[in-house]
């Protein structure tokens, strides 16, 4: 160990390349060639290996680094991580649902079952078995088979931006204070249509999307899979627009409805209701701010904000509008949670976030440099910070605060400071600039409001770049890819895969007004969204998980995010929708929960990137504590206890277990399986043999609720 | 794919001292796998099908012996198995790399207990941006790819910033062990 052991370049490249699974034949032979001839190569796989393999294993000692610390100095022996984190890692809490073999046992059955089915549909798309789901990826994700683990579930690569769901609230909160405009009316002009126009027919918009796809599918020659079942499209569409899957009741409901038209009526239902408008102030909430800790109140204020321009269905142009030109107090005005969050830096972070995610262009890196495929230059990153540089954050007292509580609160203030703003350009140079955005420039005088006049500029939408960059994104989110990929980074260096559709789309889009409900409306009645997930001898070649523009011949299988896993839980414990919860209930429940999962995550400053910083797999780790626990303990009101308790066959129980974790009947296969595992149970306590049998479908219920199929939505 | 289609109803459930030498020797038993593969992804399939056999195996590994050396043998077995059944569709590793890698791997594998910790503490001096992009390539399970499509960065730049991370990290541990006791 004591020579200097630095990787000369070509190696450092070739042992990067191996851990990103980039090796390529040339590569792998150089590699082998130097490891066998140079001892230090050698060394530096060796190397290499241990520490892709550790931070792999260790999931780069997700959380708190220190905590991780091994416990002993024994290579031999090595004790489990402390930190667990995927999957594939030892679980302590698996412990504790190992009540008698048959756990062991249908742990296995589910895990090998999880093996044959992936591959199995993976190969011939025949029916799913339990933890069978296809992974959008490759089958590469299969756990170990150990059985004294739980079933473990299929990691799937995280769609769109890892957007986490923050499940919210509405806490005591009127209308007027979410609604409040202390700004006087913005000046957004609906183009086009008024909102209270008719709507236009949307056969037309639904049917020239269907043809557009239609075109390419032949022009690709791939055709399209059969239309998924209502089952499946039920559970799709319930995570899609409600982030949680659909009660055993609504279910059967839909199963037994012979109305030709209720595809169209559930859509109908799902936008109106609350759920809609809780669940894209979610998933819009935590884009815009993430989820930092030290501003929970400005972000609870922002989520108020959007959940009424949701809820009353408000112009998109509208809503960014107020989220651009927000003055006040977060408590005043909701909308001012947004900036609030990203003024810091010389408004870089607000620059940033507003071109990414709200319309579609990455700036962040022609801040610094010219970027060499995207037509943003340095200079534009500036003039469109240019419009947040006159704005301060400023402290005052609360308007809530009181003698006995005094409270200071940050307001966002505009200032009167005209002329221009400077920054430091590649050669380290000052340079002046002045606000313009898409050619539009305003006067640069200190009576201009710039962040007003953006506004007005971003909701006049003279090139549609906001809608276009919007119907993306809900695409996107609706079939796990957008038209380009990435979903925030469009412009000529990256063309969409499916340019017309996308035109249509957002075309149609502005003339409603930015009418989102009728955006999700077109959307969600496309052909496509009503086929199966299953890939065909037809469409094989439609792979965009191996790369490729997807063709969206198929449903796209998309992992559920957290939310989606703690509030489909949490519907699967108590059989009722989450959008039935009074606000401060749901939101307790829901920030206990994700709240212990993300302090894991959180480390520092910067919203941007807390944005990122989740994934599945810690979902995971939590959702096999108490929360399936609960699930599966039946107690009085629960999913579990009334199929326990209700005057039907142990087969019936099955089949309605597995419907109220899968939306879907068992297999031939689970059935018996299960069947054997029950009768195990049965015959191995004769005293009790009810009870035995309860216990052995608690376990069934576990499995299933454990199952990647049911982190994944098809 | 699970190399044996044995019922698991049928396995009988091993003794605890089992267990235990099984949960720890699963990391070691990872990493032996995953030098021996160019897809690092696929040590994960084998690892899991080597599992598989050794636990339907429970019964034959007599205790006393190292449990270790004999799950290496089962790996070892199942990377051939997965190296014939993927001779077509993937690149393979010439025997002569992978005796000579294992053989290594062995030889320094005193010293994994030591990198770790290092690890663990170059870790907490990365840069937090840095920090939270290693936590996002590894935690999800995912790939330097769709932590690109997720970040919304390019591809290349999120692999030349993982690299120069890992990079860092590795220079960073040599030197903990460099200033460490032993090795002075």
């Amino acid at each position: 160990m004591s020579t200097e052991r630095k990787p000369p370049r070509e190696l450092a490249t070739l042992l990067e390349r191996w851990c990103e699974d980039r090796l390529d034949a040339a590569d792998l032979t150089r590699l082998e060639q130097l490891v066998l001839t140079d001892d230090d190569a050698l060394h530096q796989y060796v190397a290499y290996v241990q520490l892709h393999g550790s931070l792999f294993w260790d999931a780069a000692l997700i959380g708190d680094p220190v905590s991780a610390e091994p416990s002993s100095s024994d290579v031999q022996n090595e004790p489990p991580p402390v930190i667990l984190t995927t999957s594939l890692r030892e679980r302590p809490t698996a412990a504790r649902f190992l009540r008698h073999p048959a756990a062991v046992v249908l742990s296995a059955c589910v895990l090998v079952g999880a093996a044959l089915g992936l591959w199995a549909t993976a190969q011939k798309g025949g029916p799913p078995d339990i933890a069978g789901a296809r992974v959008a990826d490759t089958d590469r994700s299969l756990p170990p088979a150990t059985p004294i683990e739980s079933p473990a579930v299929d990691v799937v690569r995280p769609v769109d931006e890892a957007f986490p769901q923050l499940t919210l609230d509405r806490p005591h909160v009127d209308r007027a204070s979410s609604t409040i405009e202390p700004l006087g009316p913005i000046d957004v002009e609906p183009p086009a249509v008024a909102i209270s126009d008719p709507p236009r027919e949307e056969e037309d918009v639904v049917a020239a999307i269907d043809r557009l796809l239609a075109e390419s599918w032949e022009a690709n020659g791939v055709t399209p899979s059969p239309v998924a079942s209502d089952a499946e499209w039920l559970r799709r569409v319930s995570l899609d627009l409600t982030g949680q899957i659909p009660t055993l009741d609504a279910l059967e409901h839909f199963e037994n409805n012979r109305d030709a038209n209720k595809r169209a009526n559930t859509i109908d239902e799902m936008l109106s209701g609350d759920e809609f408008a809780q669940y894209y102030t979610m998933v819009w909430a935590n884009q815009l701010v993430g989820r930092s800790q030290r501003t929970a109140h400005e972000r609870h204020a922002l989520q108020r904000f959007l959940l009424a321009q949701f809820r009353q269905n408000r112009p998109w142009n509208e809503t960014v509008s107020e989220l651009i030109a927000a003055e006040g107090s977060a408590e005043e005005n909701g909308a001012a949670g947004f900036l609030l969050a990203h003024l810091n830096n010389q408004a870089v972070p607000a620059t940033a976030i507003t071109a990414r995610l709200l319309l579609g262009r990455q700036l962040q890196c022609t801040q610094c440099h010219k970027h060499p495929w995207n037509e943003w230059s340095q200079e534009q990153f500036w003039t469109l910070n240019a419009f947040f540089k006159q704005t301060r954050i400023e402290r005052r007292d609360s308007i809530e605060s009181s003698g006995q509580n005094p409270r200071t609160e940050r307001v966002l203030v505009n200032t009167s400071v005209g002329g221009p703003t400077y920054y430091e350009d590649r050669r380290g140079v000052m340079q002046a600039t002045y606000p313009e955005f898409e050619d539009a420039t305003i006067d640069p005088g200190p009576e201009t409001n710039r962040r007003r006049e953006l506004a007005s500029l971003l909701a006049a939408g003279a090139d549609g770049q906001m809608a276009r960059s919007f119907v993306n994104r809900c695409w996107a989110r609706l079939f796990g890819y957008g038209f380009t990929n990435p979903v925030d980074d469009m412009g000529p260096h990256n063309p969409p895969s499916h340019p017309e559709v996308l035109e249509r789309l957002t075309q149609e889009f502005i003339a409603s007004g930015y009418d989102v409900h009728q955006l999700m409306r077109w959307v969600t009645s496309t052909r496509a969204y009503q086929l199966s997930s299953r890939m065909t001898e037809g469409n094989a070649v439609d792979d965009p998980a191996a790369g490729d523009p997807p063709l969206f011949s198929r449903m796209p299988v998309k992992t559920l995010t957290p939310g989606q896993v703690f509030d489909s839980l949490q519907v699967a414990t108590w059989g009722k929708s989450r959008g039935t919860y009074a606000f401060d209930e749901r939101r307790d429940q829901t920030e206990a929960w994700v709240g212990q999962f993300f302090e894991m995550l959180e480390n520092e400053e910067n919203g941007e990137t807390s944005t990122f910083g989740e994934s599945l797999t810690q979902a995971l780790v939590m959702m096999n504590g108490p929360l399936v626990a609960g699930a599966v303990n039946p107690e009085p009101g629960t999913v579990i206890a009334h199929i326990l308790s209700d005057r039907i066959s142990d087969d019936e129980r099955v089949r309605r277990l597995c419907r109220a974790a899968l939306a879907r009947n068992p297999t031939a296969e689970e059935l018996s399986r299960f069947r054997r595992v029950l009768g195990q149970a049965r015959a191995g306590r004769s005293d009790d043999p009810r009870a035995a049998v309860n216990d052995a479908l608690r376990d069934v219920y576990w499995a299933y609720l454990n199952s990647s199929e049911f982190v994944t939505n098809r | 794919m699970p190399s044996t289609e044995q019922d698991p109803l049928s396995l009988s459930p091993p003794s605890d001292e089992f267990v235990q030498l099984f949960t720890r020797t699963q990391r070691r038993l990872y990493l032996t796998i995953l030098s021996q593969v160019p897809r690092p992804d696929d040590a994960e399939e084998i690892l899991q099908n080597a599992n598989v056999v050794i636990w339907s195996k429970c019964r034959q590994f007599q205790s006393g012996t190292n449990f270790f050396a004999w799950a290496a043998r089962i790996a070892a077995l199942e990377v051939l198995k997965f190296r014939q059944r993927h001779a077509r569709d993937r690149l393979q590793f010439s025997d002569e790399f992978v005796r000579t890698v294992v053989d290594r791997l062995e030889e320094e594998s005193p010293q994994f207990d030591l990198r770790k910790k290092a690890l663990t503490r170059c870790l907490t001096k990365l840069r937090s941006d840095d920090r939270k992009l290693i936590q996002l390539r590894y935690a999800s399970g995912s790939r330097g790819k769709f932590v690109a499509e997720s970040l919304g960065r390019p591809a290349n730049s999120v692999y030349q910033s993982l690299g120069r991370i890992r990079r860092s990290l590795l220079e960073c541990i040599e030197r903990q062990l460099k200033s460490t006791p032993e090795t002075v």
